[in-house]
Parts: C-alpha cells; structure tokens; sequence
C-alpha cells in the first residue's frame, strides 16, 4: 500500500489574530515531489488577479511560492524547520495519505488541494476520476474517428449508421449515454476507467449497469455495452463491477488492442 | 599615499556599484508628535528584534556590535544595530527590516548570486573576515519584486571560534556557508577587498575595545582585534588559497 506525505503551506495575514489560512500544498510520493498553490494555473503562472484582496502584497506571496518550490526540488522539505521568527508564512508537515493506489504526486497534489485549500470535497473526490472519465471517452471516440465510424456534419450523405456521443436516449427515464448507434440494432456503449479503483469510479460502473439494463428493458432491440479499462493486475475491485455487470446482461468489452479491432469491425457493418 | 594610486583607487570605488542601503524598517506604533520644534517630528516606536549573551555563547552581544559595525563601514546592507539593556540584562538589537507588511522567504541561494553576484561576493568576504560559521538562508533577506538586500544574525562570529587566534589562518565560515556553496565567480571580491583593507587600525581598535564596557574581558578584546587586523592584512591569501571551499567556482583567482 503506497503512502503520500504532505505539508499545507498556511498563511497569516495578521500575526495578532493568528488566524492562518491554507494556500497550498506540498506532497512527496517516494522521493517523487509537487506541489500546487493558491493562484496558479494549470501551467504554473501565478494569476495576479486571483491574489488581490487576499494578501497583503501578492509579490511576497509569489516569493514565498518560489522558496518552497526550491526547497522541494533541492530535497530541503524535511529540513525545514519552523523559525522562532513570526512569520506570515508557514509551511507545516501535516501527515500522510494512504492507499493512494497508483496516483502520481500531481494528482495527490491536486486532491489535496481541492480538499484542502480550494474546501471543495465534492471536487476533491471527482476531479481525477471525472478527468479519468473524459479522457478515456476521448480515446474511444478517436478510435471511432479513426475507423470513419463517428458522427460528422456530413452524416446522412456519406455514413449511414454513425456513432453519435453523449446521446440521450429514453428508458424508464431519459439518461445521457456515451456512444450510441442505430444499426438494425440499438448499440449503447458506456465507458468506464477502473484504474484508479476509486469509489467514483466504482459508483459510475455500478450506475452504467443499471442504465444499460433499464435501457435494454424498456426498448427493443437494445445492445448493451460497456467498454471497460482495467488495471493491469485482477482486482477483487474489477471482479466486483463485472459481476454486477453481468448481472444486469451487459456485455463487457475489456480495452485491449484485440478487442479494439473487433469492436470497430462490428460496429462498421 | 601616492597621488596616483589614490586616484586610481578612487576611480575603482566610483566605477563599483556603491550600496548604500535605503531600508524601510517596521514602524511599531506611533505615539504623537513633538510640536517644539521646527520640524515637529513624530514620536515613533519601531520594531526591531534583541538577543543577550546566552550560555556557551557568552559574547554574542560583543561579536554582533562589532559585526554591525564593520557591515555597515564597508555599506554592506544590515540593520543598523544597538545595545538595550532591560532588567539588568544587555542585549544586542537590530532593527526589522522590510515595510511590506508579510514576511520574507529566506534566500533562495543560486537565485541570490546569479542576480546580485557583487552583494554576494560582498558578504562572503566579509563573512570570511569575521569568521561567520552560521551563513545560511534564514540570516540574509533578498526581496526579488524590489531587489532590496538585508544580512544580519552575525552571533556565530570571531570569538565564537575558541580560541579565536587558532582559527586566524583558517577561512573559518563552516561548510555551508549558503554563498560560498554557489558562488562561481571571485572578481567582483576585488572592490570589497579594497573596502576591507581601507578600514584603519584606529577604527577597529575603537569598534572592539567598546565592547569591554560590555563586559567582554580586556584581554580577549585585544586577542579579537589582533586577529581582525590580520584577517584584514591577509584576506587575498586566505580567499586565494582556500578557492576549494568554493565547489561552483568557475572564474577564481589566478594570483
């Protein structure tokens, strides 16, 4: 079971009052470190305008930001010690998270950012697995466009069965699908990414079923799919969704090249 | 001194940056104003930070007067500094630097002698004068948005190495000293050498034979200045020959 360490990096605007807020995070993985900070962007550029109102001056922040970026990537985080000198800004080593499972330092950061600095729990859980979702469903539909088997604005000349995304389809109530396509046959594909082995995830696979089994109960001639990427080594995890899967009489096509090949093969005729 | 060799000195001192720090130190409170006067100055108390001798460091109060002394002679940026006395106790203060209200990180150190390679080369001279052993990223102040430069905590200082004269030949700054660690280049040490080496006797007699009213025994008042005098006369060689403490340096001293 792998374990993150962590530090929240905590400024005091007033050292009378005392009254620290979290600003950002340091995690460690192993030797392998990040970081993210209130007021950066996905590139790591400091949003100016995010900083006014918030700090008494911005460009002392901004340094305090560089130091502690220096002294994670010279290995110092452990040597740092909190000075007998008040100091509007604090770095405090907080503890450890575990069973972080594969995740990378990055995603830990961003975790424990969402959760601990931007108070969103709500994001803090899902950001990584709806992020996980979406690429996964990209990958899918690149495969489909590769194979001339997506929806275009040139369909009902050029393609007559194309495989539309995000498609709202009728059961028992109207769901959001994630591939569809009218052949003969009704094909409702979902996606599901169980690498992380998250409880979204899990939650997502579980609710994929239900939907597929609804859809196929109330229309006819209903082909219920889940294209499903799992984590290298079998899992009691995995095991769990497909069973459920297979309950519900939902064919699984596990996400290899092979089953790939054979997917668009089928969808092409 | 010759007249041709004083102009020349004065034309290396014109042509260094001088360094005449103008720092904005914390105002505490302020407690009115005096009318009886011309200028009618405000009556402020600023904020500032004390420390006394403690046990197994029994000169820090000396060693930090005569410190801020000799930083302050050759325009090295330090708060100027004092003695307080409360309760019976003395103490060596120096003033808190900064008006921007939040406080500084510590001094990234590559970050510090790549942008201001003169002030670095400054303060590692100087530390190597004063035998400072204690120069890391918590004592040095560098606010990158408005370059201002501050050094200061000069406790672990001359008679801090017991007993002083036998350290006298030694470069006697540790091995971490934050500047020595980074530094690459040994030219811009030239002008502060000549700084250094401008100090007269009189000066440092002066300095150090103050703190005896401060309790630092005659004797050892003596032995500490003889030793300045000799840092002073031989910092070139001991720079010079001691060039392998320096592990990024590229461009030292031939001769």
């Amino acid at each position: 079971m792998s374990q993150a360490r962590y530090w929240i990096g905590k400024y005091i605007p007033d050292l009378f009052r005392n009254e620290p807020r979290n600003v950002g995070v340091i995690v460690d993985v192993g030797g392998a470190s990040a970081a993210r900070f209130y007021g950066e962007t996905e590139t790591g550029q400091i949003d100016g305008r995010s900083l006014r109102g918030k700090f008494n001056n911005p460009d002392v922040y901004r340094q305090w930001i560089d130091y502690w970026r220096y002294a994670m990537k010279s290995g110092k985080i452990d040597e740092m010690e909190t000075s007998n000198r008040p100091s509007n800004f604090v770095l405090l080593k907080s503890g450890e998270v575990t069973d972080i499972g594969g995740d990378k330092p990055e995603d830990v950061a961003n975790y424990l950012f969402n959760l601990l600095v931007e108070n969103d729990f709500s994001a803090a859980i899902n950001a990584p697995t709806i992020a996980d979702a979406i690429a996964f469903a990209d990958e899918v539909e690149s495969l489909f466009r590769k194979a001339n088997l997506m929806e275009t604005a040139l369909d009902n000349a050029e393609r007559r069965h194309p495989i539309r995304r995000n498609v709202r389809i009728e059961g028992t109530i109207p769901y959001t699908v994630d591939f569809a396509q009218e052949n003969g046959a009704l094909s409702v594909m979902q996606t599901v990414d169980l690498r992380r082995e998250r409880k979204p995830a899990f939650e997502h696979a579980i609710a994929s079923a239900h939907i597929l089994q609804d859809i196929r109960e109330t229309r006819t001639n209903v082909k219920p799919l889940v294209l499903m990427r799992a984590p290298d080594e079998p899992s009691r995890f995995t095991e769990d969704i497909e069973k459920v899967l297979r309950k519900a009489d939902v064919e699984i096509v596990s996400w290899n090249e092979d089953s790939q090949h054979k997917l668009v093969t089928r969808l092409a005729i | 001194m010759p007249h041709r060799l004083s102009r020349i000195l004065a034309c290396l001192f014109l042509t260094a940056e001088l360094f005449v720090s103008v720092t904005r130190y914390k105002v505490w409170r302020t407690e009115g104003q005096r009318t009886d006067g011309v200028t009618e100055p405000l009556i402020v108390a600023v904020n500032g930070f004390a420390k006394p001798n403690r046990d197994g460091m029994p000169h820090v109060v000396a060693c930090e007067l005569i410190c801020n002394h000799l930083a302050r002679a050759i325009l090295l940026p330090t708060p100027p500094g004092f003695i307080l006395e409360k309760d019976g106790i003395l103490y060596f203060a120096s003033l808190d630097v900064g008006a921007t209200g939040d406080t500084l990180p510590p001094v990234i150190p590559p970050t510090f002698v790549k942008e201001q390679p003169i002030l670095a080369a400054g303060i590692l001279l100087f530390d190597i004068w004063v035998m400072n052993r204690d120069r890391h990223d918590h004592n040095m102040y560098y606010n990158t948005a408005t370059k201002q430069v501050e050094v200061f905590d000069h406790s672990h200082t001359l008679l801090i190495n017991e007993p002083i004269e036998k350290y006298a030949d030694d470069l006697s700054i540790g091995n971490r000293h934050c500047i020595a660690l980074e530094i690459n280049d040994l030219s811009p040490m030239e002008q502060w050498l000549l700084r250094i080496n401008s100090i007269p006797d009189y000066f440092l007699e002066s300095i150090v034979k103050s703190t005896v009213d401060i309790g630092l025994p005659d004797q050892l008042a003596q032995t500490c200045l003889d030793v300045l005098i000799k840092r002073r006369d031989n910092l070139h060689g001991l720079v010079f020959n001691n060039q392998a403490a320096f592990p990024q340096l590229i461009n030292g001293w031939l001769c």
